[in-house]
């Protein structure tokens, strides 16, 4: 079965930023507990849990981020200097990763 | 093929290493397939795509920098409508494109991209078996053929002189033992073939291109059997046959397979040749030092400032930073330039192939040859 293009986005965006946050003291055990999330497509929603702590549970929704803004059509986001969408996605994903570190008591 | 400048420019290359003459530019992360092997879709999906005015900003500030090759890919770079024009934009200063395509291009689309000075095509095939390639492409019935269609559309277009095609094939377990077959194949259409070994990571080390799926990596026990197809591809090229890849390349796809430590790296110091010799271009223009690492800072290239930017020493210790801790890859392209620029024998042999040796090719082919060559190639394998 195809992939599903927005959830595998999704996972890919938050795994790039839960690697690169500064948030996070033991950066050993965050990768090994990295390692053991599992993702899931529910809905609307990602959810996130973990083969480490059961009760762990997540779940956003996954058109909460931005992806896919095209470049070849009249588009007033392409007017400004800056990639306002990288930007977005970048806040949004450091959040996600923030509400997780937080309940998995990383911080 | 080249125009005076790219060629120029490829010279100087060869002897400084030190002017960017190859280019990835993602132009956009949207595709209509699924690869498995394939992570960029969902790594560039976070930024907006490029405008063609920042585009045309870049191609002047590539002709400042001496930049001979751009590659144009994605996602499926066809599925940007204003494809012709970023083609366009590379060509006519002077910059050969070389253009990407899942084959899922179609016929008018690929006749725009030609008539906008597109000569040089690069189409994915991993396999003669349409079940297996249509598996691969992500569970997509008819890729397949589709691919084939598209081979046949750009011997059409594309000139029969002046021109380059050739087969990007990913080097994996599942379609090992068919990469052989994708070569002759390959070879009868005059298209060369180019193998590139599949690139798995894990959720605690994410990189651009490489897939989190574990299940893709080659195993212990297939080792001995990957060597043994690769040392017959290399005999297949040494006997005519269309492999682009060179000596010290094969080589070091069958240590990468066994995650052993590369060696094309080694005449400078174990680090690429990134941004000296190539880099690659986010989808939103922003200069990335290759698919697999982004920087901090965002450098967008369609800046004006950009130049000075590339020249700057603090930006480029900036970019070692992040170049110099890669395990290393074997996407193709990258290598190839390093191992071109900086080894005799394979300098030689990639002139070899682009200025002397062009085959004769016996275009145009129609789709119909193209799938019974490719069941006479099949078959043949089968009672091998």
């Amino acid at each position: 079965m195809p992939k599903k293009i927005k959830f595998e986005s999704f996972k890919n965006q938050f795994l790039i930023n839960a690697n690169e946050t500064n948030i996070i003291a033991d950066k050993n055990k965050w990768k090994k507990f990295l390692l053991n999330l599992n993702f899931l497509y529910e809905g609307k929603n990602f959810v996130i849990s973990s083969k480490d702590n059961k009760d762990l549970i997540l779940k956003f929704n996954i058109n909460d981020a931005k992806f896919y803004i095209r470049g070849d059509q009249d588009n007033k986001i392409l007017n400004s200097s800056e990639d306002d969408i990288k930007i977005y996605n970048k806040d949004f994903f450091n959040s996600i990763v923030k509400i997780l570190a937080t309940e998995a008591r990383f911080v | 093929m080249f125009s005076n400048r790219s060629k120029v420019s490829l010279a100087k290359a060869t002897i400084f290493q030190n002017n960017p003459v190859y280019v990835q530019f993602y132009i956009t992360a949207r595709c209509n397939l699924t690869c498995e092997q394939c992570n960029i879709i969902y790594a560039n999906s976070d930024v907006r795509e490029c405008s063609l005015d920042e585009i045309n900003r870049i191609a002047d500030n590539f002709v400042m920098m001496r930049v001979a090759i751009v590659l144009l890919t994605g996602g499926e770079p066809f599925a940007r409508k204003d494809l012709p024009e970023i083609i366009y934009a590379f060509e006519s200063r002077g910059i050969h494109v070389r253009m990407q395509t899942n084959g899922f291009a179609n016929e008018e689309q690929i006749a725009k991209a030609v008539e906008a000075g597109g000569r040089d095509i690069s189409i994915s095939l991993d396999s003669l078996n349409p079940e297996k390639q249509d598996n691969i492409n992500g569970d997509f019935s008819k890729s397949w053929h589709k691919a084939l269609s598209t081979m046949a559309l750009f011997t059409k277009y594309m000139p029969k002189e002046n021109s380059f095609a050739s087969l990007g094939c990913v080097f994996q377990p599942k379609n090992m033992q068919d990469v052989e077959q994708v070569v002759e194949f390959g070879t009868a259409a005059s298209w060369h073939t180019s193998l590139v070994p599949i690139h798995v990571t894990d959720y605690a080390n994410p990189r651009g291109f490489r897939t989190f799926d574990q299940s893709l990596k080659f195993q212990p026990e297939q080792y001995e059997e990957a060597d043994h197809i690769i040392e017959k591809v290399r005999k297949m090229r040494n006997e005519g046959y269309l492999l682009y890849d060179s000596d010290e390349y094969l080589n070091n796809i069958k240590l990468f397979i066994k995650e052993q430590s590369l060696t094309w790296r080694r005449r400078n110091e174990n680090i690429c040749d990134s941004p000296n010799l190539y880099f690659a271009i986010l989808p939103n223009g922003e200069f990335s030092p290759c698919c697999d690492y982004r920087l901090k800072n965002s450098y967008p290239i369609y800046d004006k400032n950009f130049i000075n930017v590339y020249k700057n020493k603090v930006w480029r210790k900036e970019v070692k930073n992040v170049v110099k801790n890669c395990e290393g890859c074997m996407y193709g392209s990258y290598p190839e330039i390093t191992i071109s620029m900086r080894f005799m024998k394979a300098k030689l042999q990639r002139i070899k192939t682009f200025l002397t040796a062009q085959p004769k090719k016996n275009w145009p082919l129609s789709y119909d040859f193209l799938v019974e060559k490719a069941q006479s190639i099949r078959n043949k394998y089968k009672t091998i």
